[in-house]
Order: structure tokens, then C-alpha cells, then sequence
């Protein structure tokens, strides 16, 4: 019952169990996003938040495996959108996600997009801020650097 | 593309808003009370709790951009900050889905509405800037202050400081700092558009094009709006970039490289040239006023940002020290 990716019956017995299909879409969705943020020259942070909206989004809501693999992507470009807003000097504009990324051949409409936006954004209950490992980088780096500049006595 | 595909029309997720979650309808509208850049504000009743509470409509046009970055941020910055001055976020709600039309084809066209709603407010400070008493002037500055000190130390610039913007409500005992729709999280080295904070109370160093500023941008808005209570009238009501910094320049002195290292760098500052030597004469408008006031305002309205006074230090001024 944890499982928020729905496996809608009449599926043969020979078939994933739900747990491996939603694992699958999960990983296709990941790299996904992690070639949309190379794409775009994102900032991994973003990528990183991409991924954390999805995952949490799952864990809230169901989807019908019948809509899939195309409502994962769609959930997909909407959670790398709204992370874009939320961290990038720039956000591409939604028509942007159409082209060139991805060779699948999804296209949604920019309605579609903001309408899957705002799906996330009540789904997460608007709270899209979110501690990453990489807020803690500038700290673990300085205090490294202070560490090594400390040891003096190399060389 | 395999069978298992559905159209988009098929997409299950009808309804927009998770099951249970409140919508508009949980509210009783009674009247509009502003216009925002985004949507009108209203102010409205919740149905259950009996509570007032405006109701900020974001408009979402057919765009191109999705849900609006403004919007997003704005709502991140309101959900990190929590103050007694400023203005408290409660609950987003979402209009109700019906979709438009009974044919399945455009049932994803769907066009919903989303209200921010806030805590209800009696009436901004523009209403009261011309005719408060010094003690209740001194009541609003620090709790401006306070409110925005606070922002500043979590590394957020308000960026549109002005009257309409400041809140009042309790009988005018309290004050909050409202519409962070152009404030945005700083960082030591970011760089930002200059092209914010109303022009009667933007800071020189934006007017002369700056894009690498900080927390005084706030402080020189505070310190116009603190002259204006006194003066009951705008400081620098200039109409354009030019017709403001010649008013500035003209109270406040001609910038250069003794009184501000680095001003001749900006890239406007070519395109200004002093009309008659000016010398700082600010404080020569203010004859009549209690000492301790002017003071604060003259080290709020200084030219250079580096040393224009910080929200902290001026909450620790003589001003409000010394009682009425």
C-alpha cells in the first residue's frame, strides 16, 4: 500500500511485479532529468531538486500504470520546471522541454505542463525549498581547505 | 511508443488539488481591496473559522512560462520567513476544477485559479505616512525595522520598500512588511537586475545602474519613507531616473570618488554631471524636527551603500532609545 504507483489489473503473471516497474520508470525518469539538466547547463542542485519532486510526489499520489511511461515523463518536466524556477538564473520557457531533449519523441502542450505544475506544486503542498547535500559543500570545502592549509607541514 | 500509451486527454489526474484539500469555496468573498502585478487581492471570510483574510489572486495567463517564477518565489521566501513584521502566508487554495466542456478532448484545458491567502490587514501605510503623530511614527519605523532586519538576516532583500506595501492593522499598533513579490535571497557575490523598488524610493547606487548590491537598497527606501512621515510629503517625488538623482544629488551632495570609492565605476554615473557643486544639505530641511530623528534619517540617506546604516544598527539608535 506504500506503493503510489498503481499496477492496473489484467496484466499477464509473467509481469513485473509492481515494485520493479515503478523502480524502472523511476530510473529511466532519473536519467532523464539528469541529461535534461546537462542539456539546459543547469546547476546539479537543480537536478537534485527535479529528482526529490518526483520522488516525493509518488510517495503522495497515484498513478495508473496504463498512463505510463508518458505521465512520468510529463511528471518529470514539470518537477525539472518548477526546480529551474526555483534555483536557475534562468528557466526555459515551457515550449523549451519539447525540442532536443530526449529522442522519445514526447511532446506535451504547455497547458499540459503547467497543468502537471501546479499538480506538484498542491501535491507537495507548495513547499518546494529544500535542504541538499550541496548546501553543505561550501562548509565541508572550507573547513577541508582550513584542514590541509593547517597541516603545514607537507612539501 | 508501445500500445500501453494513452492520449494526454486520458491523463489520470482529473482533479488538480489532492483529494481533501481546501479550495476558494472554503472562503466567503466581501470585497476587493487592491491590484496586484499578478491578480486582484480581496478580502474575504473563511466559512468555518469565521476568520478575515485576504485573498491574492494569481492570474495565470496562457503562457509560455508555466506557473510564474515570481510567484514561486515569492512563496518560498514567505514560507521561510516568520515574524511578528511580516505578513504571514497562511494556506494556498486552489478554485475549484470543473472542467471546461463536457467533450474529453479539451478536458486538460482546464484554467484554474490560485489565492494566496494572508492574514487580513486594516489598511497600508500610505494611508497614515502624511499625518501620524512622532510617537506613532517612531512605533512604525521600529517595527519596520525590526521586520526588516530580520529579512536581512536571512539573506533576503525586500527590494520594494514603500507605503503601500507596509501593512497596518490592530488599530495601527502593528505593522508588517508585505509583497515580496520582488524580494529575492542574496548572497555575498550575486548580481541582480537593477530595475526594482519604486523610483521615489530607490537608492542611488541602482539608479546609477549598479547590479551588485545588498541590504542598504532596503535602508534607503526605509530612511525615504521615515523622511516623508516627517515631512508629510514625498522626499524626492522625481517622474524619471534623471529628475531622481538630480533630487538626490541635490539634498544629499554630487557622489564622487572621496565620498563614495568606486562610484565612477557605475555604469551610468558618465551620463550625470552635477549642475552647480552641491554639498550635502539634507539635514538643512529637517530644522524643526526632534535631533535624534534626523540623525537616523541622515545616516539611512547616505550615498555610499557601504556606509549607509544597517537595520540593526539603527534599531539601536538614540531615536528609539529616548522616550517621547
Amino acid at each position: 500500500s506504500s506503493c503510489c504507483f498503481s499496477d492496473a489489473g489484467g496484466e499477464s503473471a509473467a509481469a513485473a511485479a509492481p515494485m520493479d516497474w515503478f523502480a524502472l520508470a523511476r530510473r529511466a525518469t532519473v536519467k532523464w532529468i539528469l541529461e535534461t539538466r546537462g542539456c539546459f547547463g543547469f546547476c546539479h542542485r537543480t537536478a537534485y531538486l527535479a529528482i526529490a519532486y518526483f520522488d516525493r510526489f509518488c510517495l503522495r499520489r497515484c498513478i495508473d500504470r496504463s498512463v505510463m511511461p508518458w505521465a512520468a515523463r510529463l511528471l518529470a518536466v514539470a518537477c525539472v520546471s518548477l526546480a529551474a524556477k526555483m534555483e536557475e538564473y534562468r528557466a526555459p520557457a515551457l515550449s523549451e522541454f519539447r525540442a532536443g531533449v530526449g529522442d522519445d519523441g514526447y511532446e506535451f502542450s504547455c497547458v499540459c505542463i503547467r497543468r502537471m505544475e501546479l499538480l506538484v506544486l498542491s501535491t507537495l503542498d507548495w513547499r518546494m525549498a529544500a535542504v541538499t547535500p550541496f548546501d553543505y559543500l561550501p562548509c565541508l570545502s572550507s573547513r577541508l581547505r582550513r584542514h590541509v592549509g593547517g597541516g603545514g607541514g607537507a612539501g | 511508443m508501445d500500445g500501453e500509451e494513452a492520449p494526454p486527454g486520458a491523463l489520470n489526474l482529473a482533479d488538480y488539488a489532492p483529494a481533501g484539500a481546501r479550495t476558494v469555496d472554503c472562503f466567503r468573498r466581501i470585497r476587493k481591496i487592491g491590484e496586484g502585478t499578478y491578480g486582484e487581492v480581496f478580502e474575504a471570510m473563511d466559512i468555518i473559522t469565521g476568520e478575515r483574510a485576504a485573498l491574492k489572486k494569481i492570474k495565470l495567463d496562457d503562457g509560455k512560462e508555466g506557473f510564474p517564477r515570481q510567484i514561486l518565489r515569492e512563496i518560498k521566501l514567505l514560507k521561510k520567513l516568520d515574524h511578528e513584521n511580516i505578513i504571514r502566508l497562511k494556506e494556498i487554495v486552489v478554485s475549484p476544477g470543473t472542467a471546461h466542456g463536457a467533450g474529453g478532448s479539451d478536458d486538460y484545458m482546464y484554467r484554474g485559479d490560485i489565492y494566496m491567502v494572508f492574514e487580513y490587514m486594516d489598511h497600508d501605510l500610505k494611508k497614515v505616512l502624511h499625518h501620524s503623530t512622532p510617537s506613532q511614527v517612531k512605533y512604525y519605523m521600529e517595527q519596520l525595522l525590526k521586520g526588516l532586519h530580520y529579512c536581512h538576516v536571512n539573506n533576503v532583500l525586500h527590494r520594494d520598500i514603500k507605503g503601500a506595501n507596509l501593512l497596518i492593522s490592530g488599530g495601527g499598533k502593528l505593522l508588517k512588511l508585505a509583497d515580496f513579490g520582488l524580494a529575492r535571497p542574496f548572497t555575498r557575490d550575486g548580481s541582480f537586475t537593477n530595475h526594482v523598488i519604486t523610483l521615489w524610493y530607490r537608492p542611488p547606487e541602482l539608479l546609477l545602474g549598479a547590479t551588485n548590491y545588498a541590504e542598504a537598497v532596503d535602508i534607503w527606501s526605509v530612511g525615504c519613507i521615515f523622511a516623508e512621515f516627517l515631512l508629510r510629503k514625498p522626499l524626492f517625488p522625481g517622474r524619471t531616473e534623471q529628475e531622481q538623482l538630480s533630487k538626490i544629488f541635490e539634498l544629499c551632495g554630487f557622489p564622487n570618488e572621496e565620498n563614495w570609492p568606486g562610484v565612477s565605476k557605475l555604469p551610468l554615473y558618465k551620463t550625470i554631471r552635477p549642475t552647480t557643486p552641491t554639498k550635502r544639505r539634507l539635514r538643512d530641511i529637517f530644522h524643526n524636527f526632534d535631533s535624534h530623528a534626523v540623525d537616523l534619517i541622515d545616516r539611512m540617506l547616505i550615498l555610499n551603500p557601504t556606509e549607509r546604516i544597517s537595520a540593526h544598527d539603527a534599531l539601536c539608535a538614540a531615536y528609539f532609545i529616548t522616550k517621547m
